[in-house]
């Protein structure tokens, strides 16, 4: 009966080795079958298949616990997988919503300091979601992309993520990193604008393609502007005086009463752009993730 | 769950072990060791399943709708109360008889290349 009891322990601590999960649904009845068969084979051949079915219990025991936490690493990572994409279209919602929101400060009559550091924290914030948006983006749509489409997407998020931090900076330290920020502008807005027109050749999004240039292609045309205006942004947020900003003029004229409708249509393209993509991407994102669990 | 709505035959091959325990649930509910037992007397001693082969394959097949918890238990005065009992649903027959007519038409295949069944040589 020792015997019995010695080989019950050791099978016990054993399956310590399974995923909790697995051991906690089936652990006991496992336990209890091996329990069975070793008194079964005691009584039978003695010690001796007692060895044998300990022999068998081993080698059926090392085959599935590397399976059965395959599996789990597996769901895992297709759990990971599926949020990470569901969450891309979202955040690509949510950038054009900061975005849009930017945009309306422009509106308010008379160029003032708060509007001017409001459109530098919105843009940090619209850039970030948009950057953790594309980095999901390319999950979702890495297979399907030939090389030209891969190294613009990877273009636009390597920008955008460049730009993200350009924007923190300019905070932190207002003037000391306008390179980075328009380095990784640019390089952003002219890696959406080559992807927006294969996404939109090719059909990859499952509507409205043409989204992605709209935020993108048009103020990636307006670019020069955008250099004069940021300088004179970065200057009000440093010393507080904004009566000079002249952030992402189209044309002057466009400044009316005070208000900036350049900067104002510029920042509503661009949150409207992301807006539509978002949506799009989130209804298809649904489908992408049920495929994911099929 | 999603498994659960593809037919029969997309879930073919089954693997040995899964159809063992289908053969083993045919004729009845059973318990984990009783599965196990049918199955060694089914192949002549040949399948020796052990408890990870056999319940990580119920915890599938139970995934796939292919068997379900028996709610009844028999006496506890003649069996152990804490032993769960298993048995095949509709889809698991179905499945089982699906995999068997695949075995069937591949031994009909194998009687036809005189591989069994006619004298060798």
């Amino acid at each position: 009966m020792n015997m019995l009891r010695v080989s019950e322990r050791a099978y016990r601590a054993l399956l310590m080795l399974y995923p909790r999960a697995f051991r906690r649904e089936y652990g006991g009845q496992m336990l209890q079958l091996f329990r069975d068969v070793c008194r079964d084979a005691v009584r039978q051949g003695g010690a001796l298949a007692l060895m044998r079915w300990w022999g068998t219990a081993l080698f059926d025991l090392l085959q599935t616990v590397v399976a059965e936490h395959r599996k789990v690493w597996v769901k895992m990572g297709s759990i990971t997988r599926q949020s990470f994409i569901q969450w891309s279209g979202r955040s690509f919602i949510i950038a054009g919503a900061f975005f849009i929101a930017g945009a309306f400060g422009q509106l308010q009559p008379g160029a003032a300091a708060w509007v001017a550091m409001m459109t530098v924290y919105m843009a940090f914030l619209g850039t970030s979601m948009i950057a953790y948006g594309l980095s999901g983006m390319f999950v979702r749509f890495n297979t399907q992309l030939n090389m030209f489409g891969r190294l613009a997407l990877l273009a636009a998020l390597i920008g955008a993520l460049a730009a993200a931090v350009g924007w923190a900076l300019i905070v932190i330290a207002p003037g000391s990193f306008f390179g980075v920020l328009m380095a990784g502008w640019m390089l952003h807005l002219m890696g959406v604008s080559v992807f927006g027109g294969y996404a939109v050749t090719t059909h990859l999004l499952p509507r409205w393609n043409f989204a992605l240039l709209i935020g993108s292609a048009f103020p990636l045309l307006i670019s020069l502007y955008i250099f004069q205006g940021i300088t004179s942004l970065t200057q009000a947020v440093t010393t507080g005086d904004s009566t000079n900003v002249t952030f992402l003029y189209i044309f002057p004229g466009f400044v009316t009463n005070g208000m900036n409708l350049g900067a104002f249509a510029v920042m509503l393209l661009i949150g409207v752009g992301w807006l539509v993509t978002g949506v799009a991407l989130e209804r298809k994102s649904d489908a992408a993730a049920q495929t994911l669990t099929a | 769950m999603a498994k659960a709505a593809l037919p029969p035959d997309d879930l073919l091959p089954l693997t040995p072990a899964v159809f063992h325990i289908l053969l083993a649930l045919a004729d009845g509910e059973k318990h984990g060791y009783a599965i196990m037992q049918e199955v060694a007397m089914l192949t002549n001693g040949d399948v020796k399943m052990g408890p990870g082969t056999l319940y990580g394959s119920i915890k599938r097949m139970l995934e796939a709708g292919l068997i379900r918890e028996s709610g009844e238990r028999p006496d506890p005065a003649l069996d152990d109360e804490r032993r769960r009992y298993y048995c095949l649903t509709s889809r698991g027959e179905q499945v089982a008889r699906a995999e068997a007519r695949r075995l069937e038409s591949l031994l009909r295949a194998a009687h036809t290349k005189k591989l069994i069944g006619g004298t060798s040589g």
